[in-house]
């Protein structure tokens, strides 16, 4: 049955960028491996006469951002002050950036893996040949969005981050920790074109690699490095044509009224949050009521969102331009970014070229530094499939060399080894042994003559059985083969076993 | 020995003939403001201590040959807008009274590595909002030459000490004439740099688009001793600039014979109607008199007078005042309670005014309405001067309408005193340069009052300006002059 609403959600997610100063002094940026209050100076505590002097990697890494996000990069861009009274905030306003942000608009590319619904992007489902449009649309046919996996962005922004309070449950008293305040923040914001909770989570962990990739932000949710603030409103669904002419006719353009979910803190919370309102603004739209327009938190352990603040007027954070910094030429600090990195998508690419299967990609993109591993080692690699199977299912703390787990992946690919026997090589050389010496030991029961021996041994102790298989009962071969894997301690290849076996019993001479 | 007089220049050479140490010149100025100071109010703080300390070291670099420049020893009033580490500085206001700052402002660290000595932290309107210091909360300075009258702000105490020779020099800010109009009405040399020439690091900020820290001295040469030691680029400001690098500073002035020298008809022409904005009309005659006797010495001299206009400066006022509270009521937001103690109730009337009139401007409906015209008519203030520089070296007006007025006269009609910088604040918007410096006295109730010219401008051309005023003063006499008040 098709749902009665559809959301349409839009992100804002903020991300610290791991400079090594903050974004307007030469305070350590380190807002979680510190002390309180220990990497402040005049500055970020605001102190009376000081001046803000922005960072210029900061600005780099969002224009960086900006890159990889397939967005305008702004010809001059300038910072804004936006004003509010918070305990948190040194100065009681921030700077940020209003009108001309560093990067305007652009799309990530959510991965092929992803399964979002079929839905799509569009300004005007006309415009075909644009693969950037600003609003939801409906129509299947729009080429330059195929499967909604591109999700367009409104802009991406470059701020300082506030301070964080610390409530003491006992005695009543609030504590200000100014290690963060001032740290460079980069917010992203999507146009109102998700539609799903999963999208939702896909985007934010698209976004988090792509921060990795770019090397600007450890983007870790859990302490805070990321965080996401949702938008979502219900509007009626209609049934739709999707080979119709024109969207103009299918397109609700009725929004519902906007919600906004703050302080989510894992990718699950994104999602969880996102479900929660779908249902309980469907319930309340169902009941004939009204959303209200407000501000809601969300509480993990009930796994609900709950009401933080009406919002009857917009805030007015009085924006008005930061007179203490003069405009930044951002056009030429573009020149100073050399290429990117290369980013999942890629990776993505390459990988598959490579003939590795979707889900191995995803385990090894998801993980910066196995990816990276993964890459060392595949140069030399024959077979990366074998060696993806490896590094996910055996190695993946990676205290392997990469060059022995490349002679390993090399070794299996020619058949020298069986996978039981790998196993325990790869196990002892983790704890330091070489892995030359360690396949001495172990292949050298492979090795011809050795396992010649055995095999006979066992033939001529077993000489009914040998007259069995003989005889066309060819199942009894199963025993001979176990009898030599316990001779063998199981070292033998069972498949060599069983060639030799016929080869012995068989052959003519 | 007596301070009364010296200026830099002499201090150095008594230093050098060792007619007197450090410490005995530093003495001699604490005995000097210990009798004035009650009487002028001109010290919100005494750091008479910590100079004589600094003194005895200056001697010891004296004796070792190790002399830090033309400043060393020279002792330098401060604006107690400005930070000084670990001295109280409160910019006026009893929100700041507990305040001991961590750090020194870049003017204060560029001082002391050239040996100047900090003797005091200077009375002040609060947060520098006023033209009289009646907005202090350490009650207002008063006028050396005629004691019931103020002595012009923000910058008073700056002014009063250099007047009243309870220092040779010293530092103010002005963001709308907070440095020139008391030079004026305290008969001193007050030097407004080119927006940028000097870093704000450190300097409690007005209106941050507006405020710039400049020299107060008896003469222009002294003002250019100290601009050459606190000016330059900072990478603590980002708006900073070295004037160093603007290619019409190098050449030396030395001739008012090639100088072109503008006179705006806005400030001298009456207008026909009465209105707030009319500048000539607010101007004194006698103070017009005044202007028009430095016009012609200069004229004299060889410097060619021309007439020029500046329709938008009649805008400058209101301008300033939509702007600078816009600025105002942001950098004040800091004051919350938290870090200094002191809760916004300890605002005063025109702090809490400001805050008012800048929230307004900004808020969300009116910022395009206010803000954002008022910049754009800033920008066409700004297009008035850059015209008119194309045509002359610079350009000459009075830089307030009236001498030092009375104690209470403007303080109870807030739109009264704000005109009092009528003719000052439109430099502000452009970020240019203006000096004010005597040009002679009126009587006023049989008193002498002091009369200051304001020479404005281009853009970098600070030096330029300095050395006309140089130039002027070795011809004239009346910034020698100075008020007996012990």
């Amino acid at each position: 049955m098709k749902n009665k609403y559809e959301p349409i959600i839009g992100l804002e997610i903020h991300a610290e960028l791991n400079t090594k100063s903050k974004m307007f002094c030469g305070c350590k940026n380190d807002p979680f491996g510190s002390a309180p209050n220990t990497n402040v100076c005049p500055v970020c505590l605001g102190l009376p006469g000081t001046l803000p002097a922005p960072n210029k990697q900061a600005i780099l890494d969002t224009i960086k951002i900006g890159k990889a996000l397939n967005s305008k990069i702004a010809v001059k861009t300038k910072w804004d002050r936006k004003h509010y009274f918070y305990p948190d905030l040194p100065k009681n306003y921030q700077i940020s950036q209003y009108d001309q942000p560093i990067c305007e608009g652009g799309y990530l590319n959510l991965p092929p893996h992803s399964e979002s619904p079929a839905i799509h992007s569009g300004d005007e489902c006309g415009n075909k040949k644009s693969s950037i449009h600003k609003a939801p649309c409906f129509n299947a046919g729009c080429e330059g969005l195929p499967n909604g996996k591109k999700i367009v962005l409104t802009r991406i922004h470059l701020e300082e981050d506030t301070g964080k309070l610390l409530h003491s449950a006992g005695d009543k008293s609030s504590f200000i920790d100014l290690n963060r305040a001032g740290a460079p923040l980069v917010e992203l914001v999507t146009e109102p074109v998700i539609i799903s909770a999963k999208q939702a989570g896909e985007f934010c962990r698209e976004y988090q690699l792509i921060l990795r990739y770019l090397g600007v932000s450890n983007a870790d949710m859990e302490k805070g490095e990321m965080r996401a603030e949702v938008n979502i409103s219900l509007r009626k669904s209609e049934i739709r044509n999707p080979k119709s002419e024109t969207n103009s006719n299918n397109r609700n353009p009725k929004l519902g009224t906007k919600v906004e979910v703050k302080n989510l803190n894992s990718f699950k919370a994104v999602e969880k949050a996102i479900e929660y309102e779908i249902k309980r603004q469907s319930e309340i739209l169902d009941s004939g009521g009204k959303v209200a327009q407000e501000t809601r938190g969300w509480n993990d352990s009930k796994q609900k969102t709950f009401s933080q603040r009406i919002k009857e007027t917009s805030a007015d954070y009085r924006y008005f331009p930061e007179p203490d910094i003069p405009p930044i030429a951002t056009k030429v600090l573009e020149k100073e970014i050399g290429k990117l990195p290369e980013l999942p998508d890629a990776k993505r690419d390459k990988y598959k070229k490579w003939g590795l299967e979707d889900k191995d990609i995803e385990v090894i993109i998801a993980n910066l530094k196995m990816s990276d591993y993964f890459e060392q080692t595949a140069y030399n690699t024959n077979n990366k499939k074998i060696l993806a199977n490896l590094l996910i299912n055996e190695v993946s703390d990676m205290r392997l060399k990469p060059n022995d787990l490349a002679y390993m992946a090399n070794v299996i690919d020619s058949g020298g080894i069986n996978r039981t026997i790998a196993k325990k090589i790869l196990e002892e050389a983790r704890q330091g042994k070489s892995i030359e010496s360690l396949f001495k030991k172990y292949q050298k029961i492979d090795s011809g003559t050795d396992l010649n021996k055995i095999v006979k041994k066992a033939i001529a102790q077993n000489p009914d059985v040998a007259a069995k298989i003989k005889a066309g009962k060819t199942q009894a071969i199963a025993y001979l083969i176990g009898q030599v894997m316990r001779e063998t301690r199981g070292k033998a290849d069972a498949k060599k076993v069983e060639e030799k076996i016929a080869h012995f019993l068989f052959s003519i001479y | 020995m007596q301070v009364e007089n010296l200026t830099i220049d002499k201090i150095r050479r008594g230093l050098d003939r060792k007619d007197f140490s450090v410490v005995e010149l530093i003495k001699s100025y604490i005995s000097r403001a210990k009798k004035l100071n009650p009487k002028l109010n001109v010290f919100i703080t005494e750091n008479f201590d910590l100079a004589l300390e600094k003194a005895r070291q200056a001697d010891e670099r004296r004796q070792k040959n190790e002399i830090l420049g033309e400043l060393d020893g020279v002792p330098v009033a401060i604006k107690d807008a400005i930070c000084v580490k670990n001295i109280l500085t409160t910019a006026g206001s009893k929100i700041l009274q507990n305040y001991y700052p961590p750090y020194s402002a870049t003017v204060i660290e560029k001082l002391e590595s050239a040996g100047a000595i900090i003797f005091g932290k200077t009375n002040l309107d609060a947060f520098a909002h006023g033209s009289s210091t009646e907005n202090s909360d350490f009650g207002p300075s008063k006028n050396p030459w005629d004691l019931s009258r103020v002595p012009g702000g923000s910058s008073g105490g700056s002014a009063v000490a250099v007047s009243a020779s309870l220092a040779p020099a010293a530092l103010g800010s002005d963001t709308g004439g907070s440095i020139r109009l008391p030079a004026s009405f305290c008969g001193i040399t007050g030097f407004k740099p080119t927006y940028g020439a000097v870093s704000r690091y450190g300097l409690i900020a007005m209106a941050s688009s507006f405020d710039q820290i400049g020299p107060m001295a008896s003469s222009a040469q002294e003002c250019r001793q100290i601009f050459e030691v606190i000016s330059g680029r900072d990478q603590r400001d980002a708006t900073s600039f070295d004037v160093k690098d603007a290619n019409n500073t190098n050449k030396k002035f030395n001739q008012l014979a090639n100088m072109t020298i503008g006179l705006p008809k806005e400030y001298f022409t009456p207008f026909r109607e009465k209105s707030l904005t009319g500048l000539a009309d607010e101007i004194d005659s006698d103070v017009k008199q005044v202007i028009k006797k430095a016009i012609a010495i200069l004229q004299n001299q060889g410097a060619k007078i021309v007439n020029v206009s500046l329709p938008n400066s009649k805008y400058g006022l209101a301008v300033y005042y939509i702007v600078q509270p816009t600025e105002v009521a942001s950098n004040l937001a800091r004051y919350d309670g938290i870090l200094f103690g002191k809760t916004r109730e300890y605002f005063g009337q025109e702090a809490k005014r400001r805050i008012m009139l800048g929230t307004f401007t900004s808020s969300a409906g009116y910022v395009q309405k206010y803000y954002h015209t008022a910049q754009k008519v800033r920008e066409l203030i700004k297009q008035d001067f850059d015209k008119v520089f194309e045509k002359v070296d610079m350009i000459i007006s009075p830089v307030s309408p009236t001498p030092a007025f009375k104690f209470g006269e403007k303080v109870e009609d807030p739109l009264k005193m704000y005109l009092s910088d009528i003719l000052t604040v439109p430099v502000n918007p452009a970020g240019l340069p203006a000096i004010s410096a005597p040009a002679g006295f009126v009587k006023r109730e049989g008193k002498d009052l002091p009369v200051g010219m304001q020479i404005i401008g281009a853009q970098k051309a600070d030096y330029k300006i300095l050395e006309v005023v140089e130039k002027y003063q070795e011809i004239t006499d009346w910034h020698n002059i100075k008020p007996k008040v012990l």
